[in-house]
C-alpha cells in the first residue's frame, strides 16, 4: 500500500512538469502583452516599453524563462502576480479554501442525489420514475452553467426570494454564521454539482443493473433476504466501485466549472482569480493557478485508486 | 460689547450652519453592487476603474470641479497661478483630519507629489506632473508648485485625489507601493473611511463623522462584487443592493422596475471609427469623408444604443468650452458620399463594389469581442458601406490579440473602438503624430500626422488661459473635422440604477453622482 503510494507520488511529478511545459509554452504564445498593465498610457514609448519587459524578465527567450521560473518554484517560490502586485501564493491560498468548500458541497450534493436516484432507476428499470430521473440527468448533463445559474437566480432569488443572489456572506452576519453560510452555498453547489450528478446518476443505473443479475444476488434473495437488505448489503458495494473512480475524474470538471459558476454566483474563489489572470496575462499566477489545480487533478486520481481498495477487498496494492 | 459681537458672531455662525446641519439626514447604507475587485488603494498608483471608485470616497482632493465643471477649491480652501504661469500656490484649510486623526498639512501634499514626480515609484500619473520642478511649503498651510515650463491642463490634475498622510505612506519601500499595506487599508482625508475589504466579496466603508465639509449621510458605502454584471444587476433589482450600473442594452428594462430610478448623465466617453490614415485606401481624405457621410449615427444612437447617447462630432466632449459646434462635421447623405467616392476615381464595378485600377474597394475593419455595441456597430457599417459600394471584411478578435496583433502594429484599414477622454483641452493623445503606439504615444493607432495641428496641440499645453485654449481648440477641430482621421459615432450616456430608498442623489453631466457623501437612506 506504502510503496503504490509512494510510487504513484514519483511517477506524479513527471507528468507535472510535462504539464507545465506545456501550458507555459501555450500561455506565452497566446497573444497579448502583459507590459502594458505596467505602463500608463501616457508613457508608453517603445523605450519605456523595453524597459519593463527587462526588469520582468521578459525580454529573454522563451526556455531561459522557462528554466528561471522552474528554478523558483523548485525553491518554493512562484513569483509575484503581474496583476495583484502580491504574491501568487499569497493570493491564491486566499481564495482556495473558498473553491474547495463549494467543490466538496457541490461533491456531497451530486453523490447525496446520484447514487440513490441511480439505485431506483435500476431497481425500477422502464417504469415512469426511470424515465424521470433518466430525463433529469440528460438535462443535467446538457445545462450551460452560466444560463442556468442565472435561471435559478431569478426563480429562487429575485421571484421567491429565498435565497441571497450572489456572495458567500452577508455584511451583517444575523443568526447562527452556518446558516448565512448556507443561504449563500445552496444556488451554486446545485449548478456546480448538477453536471456530475447526473453523469454519476447514469454511471451508478448501469453498474447497479449489471450486479443485480450477478449470481450472488440470486443467491442472497433465495436465502430470503429482504429486497433491501440485498440492494444495500451485497448490490450496492460492488455497483459503487465504478462511480466511486469518478471522484478522481470529477475534480478537474468542479475545478474548472468553478470558474463559471463563481462568477455566477459571486463566489470568491480561486476560478475568479484564474478568469482574470488569463485575461491580464498573468503569467506567473496563471502559472501558479495551473500547478495548483493540476495537483488537486493528480492527487484527485491517487484517491479514487486508494477508494478501490477500500470498496473492493480483492484490489490490493 | 465685547460679548455682544461675540453673540453675533455665534448667531450668524449658527444661521450659516443651520441649514447644512438641518437638512443633512443621515443613516443607512449605500450598496454598491459591482463585478470587478480593485487592485490597491494608492491613490496615485491605481489605474483601475474598481479601485478609483472607492478612492474617491475616502480621499478629498485639493480642487475639485462645480456643476458647471469649473475649477473650485475643496480641501486647499483657495489657489493662486502666477502671472507667468510658473508658480502655483495652494492655501490649505485648517483642521482637515486624515481618518486616524491627525490634520493634513502642507508637508503631506509635499511628500506625496513628490512621490508621485519621482522616477522610481513608477506612477501612472508621473509624466502629468512633469512640469513640477519643486514644491515648497514656506508653512504649515501652504503648498507652493514651481514650473519649468507653463501647462496649460496641471490644474485639473489636482481635483483628482492625490495627497496621502506622510507619516503613514513614509513607512514602506516607495518602489514597492502597490504591495504595501496602506495598499490594502487606505487612510485619507474623504468622506468615508476604509473599514474592510475581502478580496472578491466587498470592501467596506465608514461614515467619517471629522470629515471637513459637513455631516455625512451615509453610515456605511459597500461595494458588494457579485462576480458578473448580470448578478449585479439582479441583486439590484431585488432590493440587496441599492445602486448599480447600468449598461446601454438594459436600461428601459431597469427604468422599468418601480422600485429604482435610474440617472442618466452624459459621460466622457465616446465611440469612433479610427480610420488608418496610413492605409491603401483610406490614406484618401475623401474616402474618409465618404465614409463618413455614408454612416446615419442617429441609426446607431436610437437602434444600438436605445436612445442612450447623442450622435457624436467630436473628440472634445460637447459641455466643455472646448468643443466648436462649428467644426466640419457629417451627417448622413449618400449622394454627398457617392460623389466623393467617384471623385477620388472609385467607379461602380459590375457587382456594384467600387473599383479603381482593377482593385475592389474592400476595406478590413475589427474590433474587440465582448462589447455587443461596438460588435452591433460593426455590422451596420459594414451594411451601410455596402450601400454606397464599399464591401468590408468585418472581423471581431479577443482584446489582447485586437490590440497586439492587429490595433497596434497598424494591420486594419478602420476599426470601431471607445474612448474616454478628460475634461480638459489637452487632445495630444488623438491626434499628435508622435502620439502613435510606436512613438511616445499610443492612442492615435491611425497614424495621423498633420505638422499645423501638432503645433496647435502643443500650444495648448504651453498655456493656462482657458480662453486661448479654446481658440486653439477650435482651431484643431476645424482641421481634424476636415481631414477625419476619426468618424465620431456617438457619446454615450452613462446610467446608474438607484433604489428609490436612497434619497438626495444628484447626478450633473460629465462628473456623474456629485453628492454621495449627502445622500442618504430612509
Amino acid at each position: 500500500m506504502w510503496k503504490f503510494l509512494i510510487r504513484r507520488l514519483i511517477q506524479a511529478l513527471p507528468l507535472l512538469l510535462i504539464v507545465t511545459i506545456i501550458t507555459f509554452i501555450i500561455i506565452n504564445l497566446a497573444p497579448g502583452d502583459p507590459v502594458y498593465m505596467f505602463v500608463s498610457p501616457d508613457q508608453m514609448d517603445k523605450a519605456n516599453l523595453d524597459l519593463v519587459r527587462r526588469e520582468l524578465g521578459l525580454d529573454k527567450p522563451l526556455h531561459i524563462r522557462y528554466l528561471v521560473w522552474l528554478g523558483n518554484v523548485l525553491r518554493g517560490d512562484f513569483g509575484k502576480s503581474f496583476f495583484y502586485q502580491r504574491p501568487v501564493m499569497e493570493v491564491l491560498l486566499e481564495s482556495l479554501p473558498n473553491t474547495l468548500v463549494l467543490a466538496l458541497s457541490a461533491t456531497i450534493f451530486s453523490f447525496a442525489v446520484a447514487i440513490p436516484a441511480g439505485i431506483i432507476s435500476a431497481i425500477k428499470r422502464n417504469t415512469p420514475i426511470d424515465y424521470f430521473f433518466s430525463t433529469i440527468s440528460f438535462i443535467g448533463v446538457s445545462l450551460p452553467s452560466f444560463w442556468f445559474g442565472l435561471l435559478l437566480i431569478l426563480f429562487f432569488s429575485l421571484r421567491l426570494g429565498w435565497f441571497p443572489t450572489a456572495g458567500m456572506q452577508s455584511l451583517d452576519v444575523k443568526g447562527p454564521v452556518i446558516l448565512d453560510r448556507l443561504k449563500y452555498i445552496v444556488l451554486p453547489t446545485i449548478v456546480l454539482g448538477m453536471g456530475s450528478m447526473a453523469s454519476k446518476m447514469r454511471y451508478m443505473r448501469s453498474s447497479m443493473l449489471e450486479v443485480i443479475r450477478q449470481d450472488y444476488v440470486r443467491t442472497a434473495r433465495a436465502k430470503g433476504l429482504s429486497g433491501f437488505v440485498v440492494i444495500t448489503k451485497h448490490a450496492l458495494r460492488n455497483a459503487l466501485l465504478p462511480v466511486i473512480t469518478l471522484l478522481g475524474l470529477i475534480i478537474p470538471g468542479l475545478v474548472g466549472g468553478a470558474v463559471i459558476v463563481e462568477s455566477i454566483f459571486g463566489w470568491p474563489g480561486i476560478g475568479r482569480i484564474a478568469i482574470t489572470a488569463s485575461f491580464n496575462r498573468d503569467y506567473p499566477l496563471m502559472m501558479g493557478n495551473l500547478m495548483l489545480t493540476s495537483t488537486m487533478v493528480i492527487l484527485g486520481s491517487l484517491i479514487a485508486d486508494l477508494l478501490y481498495a477500500v470498496a473492493d477487498p480483492r484490489i490490493k496494492y | 460689547m465685547k460679548s455682544k459681537s461675540l453673540l453675533a458672531v455665534l448667531a450668524l455662525a449658527a444661521v450659516l450652519a443651520a441649514p447644512l446641519a438641518a437638512q443633512q439626514k443621515q443613516g443607512g447604507d449605500l450598496m454598491f453592487a459591482t463585478f470587478s475587485d480593485p487592485l490597491y488603494f494608492v491613490p496615485f498608483m491605481h489605474a483601475d476603474s474598481a479601485s478609483s471608485d472607492v478612492l474617491v470616497n475616502v480621499f478629498a482632493p485639493l480642487l475639485n470641479y462645480d456643476k458647471n465643471l469649473k475649477i473650485i477649491p475643496w480641501v486647499a480652501e483657495s489657489y493662486q497661478i502666477s502671472p507667468d504661469g510658473l508658480t502655483y500656490t495652494f492655501k490649505l484649510r485648517k483642521g482637515v483630519l486624515w481618518h486616524n486623526g491627525e490634520e493634513m498639512t502642507s508637508n503631506d501634499v509635499k511628500v506625496s507629489y513628490d512621490l508621485i514626480r519621482d522616477p522610481a515609484v513608477n506612477s501612472p500619473r508621473r509624466t502629468v506632473f512633469e512640469a513640477v520642478s519643486e514644491i515648497t511649503t514656506p508653512d504649515r498651510y501652504t503648498v507652493v508648485f514651481k514650473l519649468s515650463k507653463v501647462d496649460g491642463v496641471l490644474l485639473n490634475a489636482f481635483t483628482t485625489a492625490y495627497a496621502v498622510p506622510a507619516s503613514e505612506i513614509q513607512k514602506y519601500d516607495k518602489t514597492k507601493l502597490k504591495e504595501s499595506a496602506f495598499a490594502r487599508a487606505p487612510i485619507g482625508n474623504g468622506p468615508f473611511m476604509f473599514e474592510e475589504w475581502l478580496t472578491n466579496q466587498r470592501v467596506v466603508l465608514k461614515r467619517f463623522d471629522k470629515y471637513f465639509d459637513g455631516p455625512v449621510g451615509f453610515d456605511r458605502y459597500v461595494y458588494l462584487n457579485k462576480g458578473s454584471q448580470a448578478t449585479a444587476l439582479v441583486a439590484t433589482e431585488k432590493g440587496e443592493t441599492n445602486r448599480v450600473f447600468v449598461p446601454e442594452a438594459e436600461v428601459a428594462r431597469m427604468s422599468a422596475i418601480p422600485s429604482l430610478d435610474v440617472h442618466r448623465y452624459v459621460g466622457n466617453v465616446f465611440d469612433a471609427i479610427i480610420w488608418n490614415c496610413k492605409g491603401e485606401i483610406t490614406s484618401d481624405v475623401r474616402v474618409r469623408q465618404a465614409l463618413s457621410y455614408a454612416i446615419n449615427k442617429q441609426a446607431i444612437v436610437s437602434g444600438i444604443y436605445k436612445g442612450n447617447g447623442r450622435p457624436g462630432v467630436s473628440s472634445f466632449i460637447p459641455g466643455t468650452p472646448f468643443y466648436n459646434a462649428k467644426a466640419p462635421n457629417y451627417a448622413y447623405d449618400l449622394a454627398k458620399a457617392k460623389q466623393l467616392l467617384d471623385e477620388a476615381g472609385w467607379k461602380v464595378g459590375p457587382d456594384g463594389i467600387r473599383v479603381k485600377n482593377g482593385k475592389r474597394m474592400k476595406l478590413f475593419m475589427i474590433t474587440n469581442k465582448g462589447n455587443i455595441m461596438r460588435e452591433k456597430i460593426l455590422q451596420y457599417v459594414q451594411s451601410a458601406f455596402k450601400v454606397v459600394g464599399v464591401e468590408v471584411e468585418a472581423q471581431i478578435l479577443e482584446w489582447n490579440t485586437f490590440l497586439t496583433k492587429y490595433v497596434e502594429v497598424g494591420r486594419f484599414d478602420a476599426y470601431v473602438g471607445g474612448f474616454s477622454t478628460g475634461l480638459t483641452a489637452d487632445h495630444q493623445a488623438f491626434y499628435h503624430s508622435e502620439a502613435t503606439p510606436s512613438g511616445k504615444g499610443y492612442l492615435n493607432r491611425g497614424k495621423y500626422a498633420n505638422a499645423e495641428v501638432d503645433k496647435l496641440l502643443e500650444a495648448i499645453k504651453a498655456t493656462a488661459d482657458t480662453a486661448k485654449q479654446a481658440e486653439l481648440a477650435f482651431k484643431v477641430q476645424e482641421i481634424v473635422g476636415r481631414e477625419v482621421p476619426y468618424t465620431f459615432l456617438i457619446n454615450r450616456t452613462q446610467a446608474y440604477a438607484y433604489n428609490k430608498k436612497v434619497k438626495n442623489v444628484i447626478s450633473y453631466d460629465l462628473l456623474g453622482w456629485y453628492n454621495a457623501e449627502k445622500s442618504y437612506i430612509e
